[in-house]
């Protein structure tokens, strides 16, 4: 009997902090959500209402019609966004596995110092880069483009990037390799053409990863682009927020726009995300 | 005969290996010659630009200052409450998290119906973009009309609305948990990939010893987490130390610099405050402390082995 009660008490205690964490994880999403089917009047109401009771797709409409200045409407922004995560992740996986080939097959000079050096880059706080880069980017009229974005997202995204696909490919046996090349394959095809295909989801895993780097930034998007028409969709909402009247409405509609994809991402790499991330932080 | 061949087989051979030696180097290049241009070099003109002086509406004027702007820095109260935002702001919040990210993931390793759902509810806030979560909270914490007010008054924790994001004493706080709130699952489902890599003969041997739950937790668990436990604690020290989003979209370091933390005084300092060299020093600052840090991790706690 007394066993019973312990059983349940035990269970009671789990299901509350279970519980417990759901509620902090998710009730901030739950309310974006909320907020984006909500009309003026009910977010500036009080008592706040968590569920909307004259739901209205007003702020999505608005998004999705209306531009806001001169031609630039959101669909702009996340066309934008979307362009400059696409980019970023193809040219970081492009170039990382190659050098992550590089890396785990070949014995070569500077092995360390290269090690050191993809290790210190992690460390590195982007704001100390952040002026130089801005000079650089002015230097070579790259300044409010697209282009600028990716070039230093692809920079910053390759040593790590190079060192998770590096820990994929150690795990493949370089007989595949090296078998292919004895059919007649040049290290480069036998990279391509054996390689790649079998670390395939692993590939998917960084490819995923760096575009939701792209998609996410904000401070280097804040300093590098002036005009509304390049503006990513973190610079938008973050801009739009600080106008004296703050359109919660459709803020929360494109907030909700962007957060989506992510989180569908996310749930696709979920496995990954631990095994991918200690796998490749601790190697073992 | 043979004098004719040889020169040829000599530069033949010269060639192969020649290609054989470079070719690792032509798949790392694109990588290396990206971060030579774009991470190192810039680190360098950085390390220039903070012993010359630099003003953005004086083009062109750059002379040799020495260790003025440092000084300057140094000396300038608006930089030193920043290092005391950061230093609060970090520990607190890396703290925080690896506590909350601890029981979260003790948590997730207890099987129960539904485990896997609670896993990706719990992943939620990592995934949502730092602009968007700052927005949220941000309208959650309005003083009029924001629900947390409201759910504390209800709760009877708070007797009158708080003005959390305009409170000199509330704001920081408040930052903390934006912070915390969007930075624990990372730590946790770390800690939880390495819960579940701890042998459960471990557990059972334990278990026949006759060891209770917080002997179990203090002799096995801890220790056997210890080298997730030194990457993530890094980790987490150098995310926040770099952290801008979250604190400049929230309050933009306001109100009266009482959540300025390093990296939004650097980017104020350049892009409101035109000193280019005064940032630069301000950011060779922030490398020297992120520098130490890793230093620190590899060389006193032995983390070299389970970084490579």
């Amino acid at each position: 009997m007394s066993k019973r009660i312990g059983l349940l008490t035990r269970n009671l205690l789990l299901y509350g902090a279970v519980l417990a964490v759901c509620l902090w994880s998710i009730v901030p999403f739950v309310w974006m959500i909320s907020g984006s089917f909500k009309d003026r009047g009910e977010i500036f109401t009080w008592p706040p209402v968590l569920i909307p009771r004259q739901p209205t797709f007003h702020g999505y409409q608005q998004l999705a019609g209306e531009a806001m200045f001169a031609g630039v409407g959101y669909v702009n922004f996340l066309l934008n966004s979307l362009s400059v995560a696409v980019a970023t992740s193809f040219v970081v996986v492009a170039f990382a596995s190659l050098a992550a080939y590089g890396m785990s097959r070949f014995r070569y000079r500077g092995s360390t110092a290269l090690k050191y050096t993809i290790l210190f880059s992690q460390m590195l706080p982007g704001a100390l880069l952040l002026l130089p880069l801005y000079l650089f980017m002015r230097d070579v009229k790259l300044l409010d483009t697209l282009r600028a974005l990716v070039i230093v997202y692809v920079a910053f995204g390759l040593p790590y990037n190079t060192y998770i696909i590096k820990g994929y490919l150690d795990s493949i046996p370089h007989e595949l390799d090296e078998q292919a090349m004895i059919d007649g394959c040049g290290r480069f095809e036998a990279l391509v053409k054996v390689v790649l295909p079998v670390a395939g989801p692993g590939l998917a895993a960084t490819t995923i990863s760096a575009f939701i780097t792209g998609w996410n930034e904000f401070m280097f998007a804040l300093v590098f682009l002036n005009t509304y028409r390049k503006w990513t969709m973190p610079l938008a909402l973050s801009t739009f927020r600080a106008q004296y009247l703050v359109q919660w409405g459709y803020l929360f509609a494109g907030s909700t726009l962007v957060t989506l994809p992510v989180i569908a991402l996310f749930l696709v790499l979920q496995r990954h995300l631990a095994s991918g991330l200690v796998a490749g932080a601790m190697n073992k | 005969m043979t004098t004719d061949e040889r020169p040829r087989d000599g530069y033949r051979a010269f060639m192969l290996t020649l290609r054989k030696r470079s070719t690792p180097y032509l798949f790392l290049a694109p990588m290396v010659i990206l971060m030579g241009i774009f991470i190192i070099a810039p680190i360098l003109r950085n390390a220039w630009m903070s012993v010359h002086e630099w003003y953005l509406p004086r083009p062109g004027y750059h002379p040799f200052v020495g260790l003025k702007n440092y000084y300057d820095v140094f000396t300038a109260s608006t930089f030193q409450n920043s290092l005391k935002v950061t230093g609060i702001y970090v520990v607190v919040t890396v703290l925080a998290r690896y506590v909350l990210a601890m029981g979260i993931a003790l948590l997730l390793n207890v099987p129960f119906r539904g485990r896997g759902l609670v896993r990706s509810i719990v992943i939620i806030p990592w995934a949502i973009p730092v602009v968007v979560a700052c927005l949220i909270w941000a309208q959650m914490l309005d003083f009029q009309f924001g629900p947390i007010n409201y759910w504390l008054m209800q709760l009877g924790i708070l007797d009158e609305r708080a003005n959390w994001l305009a409170d000199l004493n509330l704001v920081l706080p408040t930052a903390m948990v934006v912070n915390i709130w969007k930075g624990t699952a990372y730590p946790a489902i770390m800690l939880l990939a390495g819960l579940q890599s701890i042998p459960l003969d471990l557990y059972e041997a334990a278990a026949v010893d006759g060891a209770s739950s917080w002997r179990k937790f203090a002799s096995i668990t801890l220790p056997m987490l210890k080298p997730v436990s030194l990457i993530v604690f890094l980790l987490l020290v150098i995310w926040t130390i770099k952290d801008f989003g979250i604190i400049y979209v929230l309050t933009q370091g306001g109100p009266a610099h009482a959540t300025e933390v390093l990296t939004v005084y650097v980017y104020k300092r350049a892009f409101e405050g035109m000193r280019l060299g005064e940032a630069a020093a301000g950011g060779m600052v922030l490398l020297a402390i992120s520098m130490l840090l890793t230093v620190f991790y590899l060389k006193v706690l032995g983390g070299e082995e389970s970084v490579w």
